[in-house]
Order: C-alpha cells, then structure tokens, then sequence
C-alpha cells in the first residue's frame, strides 16, 4: 500500500459536499471534529481539533444516527461500540495481564508499553470508513467521503497483512492463495459481515475473540449434506464428502483444508532516543501444526485444531521492565488459528493417512521451547501408535493400508469400524458392494469373480476366484472320491469271486 | 366608569406581560437557533472546508507544516513483521 503525501491526507473531494453523493458532508466540520472554523489561521483554526471524532467513543458523532437499528430498540453500530474488539482490543490486553507480574508497579508500566507500543492498533469507526488506520499513517480512504464497506487494501489488510492478508492473497511463496479468493473473489466482507465488525453485542466482554457470538463461521454457507439451510445460507457447496461426517465436531475444518501458515516468535517492544516506539521480532516461520484447544465451546467443540505461535516472549517488555511478564505458564504460546488460505486439496488431506500417522503435522513438545513447554502442555497431540501398528491385528496390515480405503472399514454411517475379515474375503466382498455394483456370478463363468478388483491390481483372497475353476476342482474331488469307492468296490467284488 | 378604568387597566397590565413573555421567548428561541446553528449548518458553509478542497492551500501548508519539523535523525525503524 502506497503511503500518501501530506496533502492527500487532508484533502477534501468536493463530492463529499454533494449530499446525493454522502450525506454527511450536511454536517458542519467542527460538529464532530471541533476547532475554529471563523479562523483564516490553520494554527489557530485547528486548536481543539480532534483528528479521529469516533475513538474511542462515537456516541456523540456517529451515535447521533447509528445508535440504534431501525426498529429502534435494538443496540446496533455504535450501540456495540463497547464489544467491539477492534476499538477494544479487550482479548490482547486480556492475554497480556494473565500472563503479567501482579505487582501493580510492573501492571503500570506494562500499561505504559502497551500504550506507546500496542494500543495504536485500534480502529474506529472513523479509521474504517473515512480515512485508513492511524497505525498505518492514516489520511483519507476517499476524500473523506465516507465508505460503506471499508477498503481492503487501506482499511483490512494494511493492519491484517502480515498473516491474513499474505495467506488469504497468496503472497506467501510456494502458498497458493485462498480458494475463496481465487475462485469466487470474495472479499473479507463476504464472511466478515458488519455485524461482526460492529461488535459481538455480548452483555459481557468476551475473553478471546473465537467467544464472539456473531463471529464468522465457516458452517455459515458450507452445510452438511441433508441439513437445513436458511434463507441466510449463501451459495457454499455442501459438504457430501464422507470425511465430514466423520471428522465433523472433532476437527476444525482448517485441519484438512488449510495450507502451511506463518507463526511468529519473539516480540521485543522498545522506544528509541527521540521516544518514537519500535518493535523486533524474530524471522517468522511458514509452518502446519494441528493441537488441541484446551477449552472447547458448545459451538466450536473441536478438539483437533490448527495453532499459530504468537510472538509474545518472556522478554517481551524488558524495554520498559524486566521480567514483566512472570506468567507465561497462564497462557499458551501455540494459539488457535483459523489461517485464510482455505483449498479443497491440501497435502494433509489427500489421503487418510497423509494425516492420520503423518507425526509432522502434529504439535508436541519437541516443538517448543523449554520455557513455553509449560504454557502449552494442554495443546500438545500425544502421538498415536502408526497406522500399521494399530492394524497389526490383520493379516499384512501394511498391505491393507496400502490396498483398502480407509473408509470401507471405517464406514461413518456405522458406529465402530468394520473388523470381521469376511465382509471382504468373500463373494459378495464389501470393497464391491460398497461401489453398489455387486456382481451376479455364473459357476460356469471363466472370468475371475469381482473382476473390477484384479483390474485394479489388487487381489483379495476369497473374493476373487473362477466360478469354472472352483466347480472343475469340486468336480475333481468327486471324482477322485469316487474313483478310490469304484476302485474298491470292484477289488472286493473280485476277492469275493475269488 | 370606575369599574370600566379597572377593566381596562387589568387588561394593559396583562397584555404587557403577554408582550415581554413572547419578547423573552423570541429572544430564547433565538440564541438557541444561534447556537445551534452551526449543528444545522452545512460543511459546505464551513470555513474549514475552503482550505480542505483547496490543494493549493494545502500544498503550502502542509509543506510548511513539514518544514517546521526538527530536522532529526530517522528513528529506529522495526524488524520482522507486526
């Protein structure tokens, strides 16, 4: 994003004043921004002026309107001004102090280095819809025309680029870009819709911000095959994969679909000789781990999630003072992730057991550092036996995990996996009949039964056979039988002649 | 006679309050619109908006504003990304 020169900052679009074109430029400048309007000084013109009228509280300007909904009863924009985490950014601080000294010294200057350093990353309704975010250098989006749906260039990403934005764009090397982007151009609006961005409404500040009620969710538009859409239900494809079936309230979608990701480590915040504040981290890492989320939710029960190192570091404010933050055991370093760059095909799902056994994509301790083995002790995967370990009670189980698809054992319409080696050594073999394409066989046929298995370059033993060739040895065995009875019957006829 | 002159004058002394009532109202009612006015008022009729939708005023002033910064040293710039 191109920075903007001084004067585009300010520069007012002669538009703005056209109310057909945006009716808030009816209202008088001071009204919201205060100052000096009679002046023909820009110093004295611009005492008092405030530069972002709606933060942290637009209930003067904003609110005027957009308090209410338009029944008038229901709190909505400014109305949920409190719970909106992007004015707030109530979860970050909330991160911070579990994990911070309780010494109201340290608490105080842990406050003053979030202040200089952190906080600036608010938004506002103003740093949203009229100018981009003051974190970012700020200046009008537009002319100070007001902007229904924000930018995502000037006003999304240039505060969300370093993770989302990358992934959701593609911009991460070797990472394709999001599916949601590529294929449907969907905007961040598209899931993100301003009832979220306005605010969870929530009657208490939720601690995380996975706990808003409002947030988006991916079953919004994707639902499972025979669920009942509403009219709110947009165009996403159901989910007739069987996976889901089995995978669904277990694992996060991100689990199967989403690609590596970045993680970031070791923040250091810090003001240089002219106050101005400054922030190191270390090189981030593009990276795939599933872990555990330690504290599961009615509507987000999934135990198997994607998790994101966050850059916080024990020394994270030894700027501003040294061993602020005591409590690092308090908080996991591994966090929950939902990264943005969403495929139907990923390297993790392409089989079962891409996943399943594949010990990589699993975060444990080997994964973290000493110091923050503690803090992530309840999102570390304890690693299950391999694939071929848990099916030695077969017979060649490498070969059984190499030949069958998963899925005809582990059949999600039944409630345990199927274990009985006749469902397949036989006949009528389930590996056929699954495909609803069981075979009719003629005992004179000299073709192998179940013939679309050899043409696959698999045989089973039992299910596939000769109808010809097993009646010839039926036929043989009689035979044979039946020559030894002829044989001696005739040697005891003819020891009785004699 | 005597009881007409009281009617009468109960009638001026009456219609000289109504009179200065309606005068404190109008005079209310006016520095209330004054006040007020600029809420009502346009940003269009602004003065701010003159020097805003100029870029000729703005070029000079914020090329002023500009000029007037200390000349310091670059600050220290962050590493790694936010």
């Amino acid at each position: 994003m191109a920075p903007l020169e001084p004067y585009e900052k300010v520069q007012i679009d002669t538009d703005f004043l056209d109310e057909d074109e945006d009716v808030h430029g009816q209202v008088s400048c001071e009204k919201c921004h205060g100052g000096n309007p009679e002046s023909n000084d820009y110093k004295t013109a611009h005492e008092g002026v405030v530069r972002d009228p709606t933060y942290p509280d637009p209930s003067k300007t904003c609110g005027e309107c957009h308090a209410m909904d338009d029944e008038g009863g229901h709190p909505e924009i400014t109305g949920k001004n409190k719970t909106n985490l992007h004015v707030t950014l109530a979860p970050f601080k909330n991160k911070i102090y579990l994990r911070a000294d309780s010494d109201p010294c340290v608490r105080d200057k842990i406050d003053d280095a979030m202040g200089t350093n952190c906080s600036a990353c608010h938004s506002s309704c103003g740093q949203c819809h009229v100018s981009r975010p003051e974190s970012v250098g700020g200046g009008f989006i537009d002319g100070h025309l007001f902007q229904k749906t924000p930018p995502v260039e000037t006003n999304c990403t240039s505060c969300h680029g370093s993770r989302v934005g990358k992934e959701f764009h593609g911009e991460n090397e070797g990472i394709p870009a999001d599916v949601h982007h590529t294929e449907h151009e969907m905007a961040c609006k598209a899931c993100h819709t301003g009832d979220e961005m306005h605010g969870s409404g929530m009657s208490e500040e939720p601690f995380d911000r996975y706990e808003v009620a409002n947030r988006a969710k991916c079953e919004d538009c994707h639902k499972m095959a025979g669920s009942e859409k509403t009219e709110a239900d947009k165009q996403g494809k159901d989910l007739v994969h069987p996976d889901h079936a089995i995978h669904q309230g277990k694992v996060s979608c991100q689990v199967c679909h989403s690609m590596p990701y970045k993680n970031c480590y070791s923040c250091h915040v810090g003001k240089d000789e002219l106050g101005a504040p400054y922030f190191e981290t270390a090189p981030s890492k593009m990276d795939f781990k599933i872990g555990l989320r330690p504290k599961t939710t009615e509507d987000r029960p999934e135990k198997y999630v994607t998790v994101r190192h966050v850059p916080v570091s024990p020394g994270l404010f030894d700027f501003y003072v040294k061993d602020a933050l005591t409590n690092m055991d308090k908080a996991p370093t591994w966090k929950f992730a939902t990264p943005h760059n969403i495929q139907l095909k990923t390297p993790q799902n392409e089989t079962c057991l891409a996943c399943h056994g594949n010990n990589k994509l699993f975060l444990t301790e080997k994964d973290a550092e000493s110091w923050e083995v503690k803090a992530n002790k309840d999102v570390f995967v304890s690693l299950k036996p391999a694939p071929s370990v848990r099916h030695n009670w077969l017979e060649q189980p490498e070969l059984h995990l190499k030949k069958v698809d998963c899925l005809t054992c582990h059949d999600p319409s039944l409630k345990s996996p199927i274990r009985d080696c006749q469902q397949c050594h036989a006949k009528d073999s389930i590996l056929l009949t699954k495909a609803e394409s069981a075979p009719e066989y003629s005992l004179t046929n000299w073709n192998f039964t179940n013939n679309e298995l050899i043409e696959k370059g698999d045989y089973v033993v039992g299910s596939n056979r000769i109808p010809a060739l097993d009646v010839f040895g039926i036929l043989l065995l009689i035979l044979t039988f039946a020559g030894c009875a002829i044989h001696g019957i005739l040697r005891f006829i003819s020891r009785r002649r004699k | 006679m005597v009881g007409y002159k009281k009617i009468d004058d109960s009638w001026s002394i009456s219609g000289m309050r109504s009179v200065s009532k309606l005068f404190v109202m109008f005079i209310a009612v006016f520095v209330f619109v004054l006040s007020n006015s600029a809420t009502f008022a346009s940003a269009e009729e602004s003065g701010c908006v003159s020097c805003h939708t100029s870029l000729k005023n703005l070029l000079k002033i914020t090329s002023a504003i500009e000029a007037a910064k200390p000349n310091v040293e670059k600050p220290a710039e962050s590493k790694g990304e936010g």
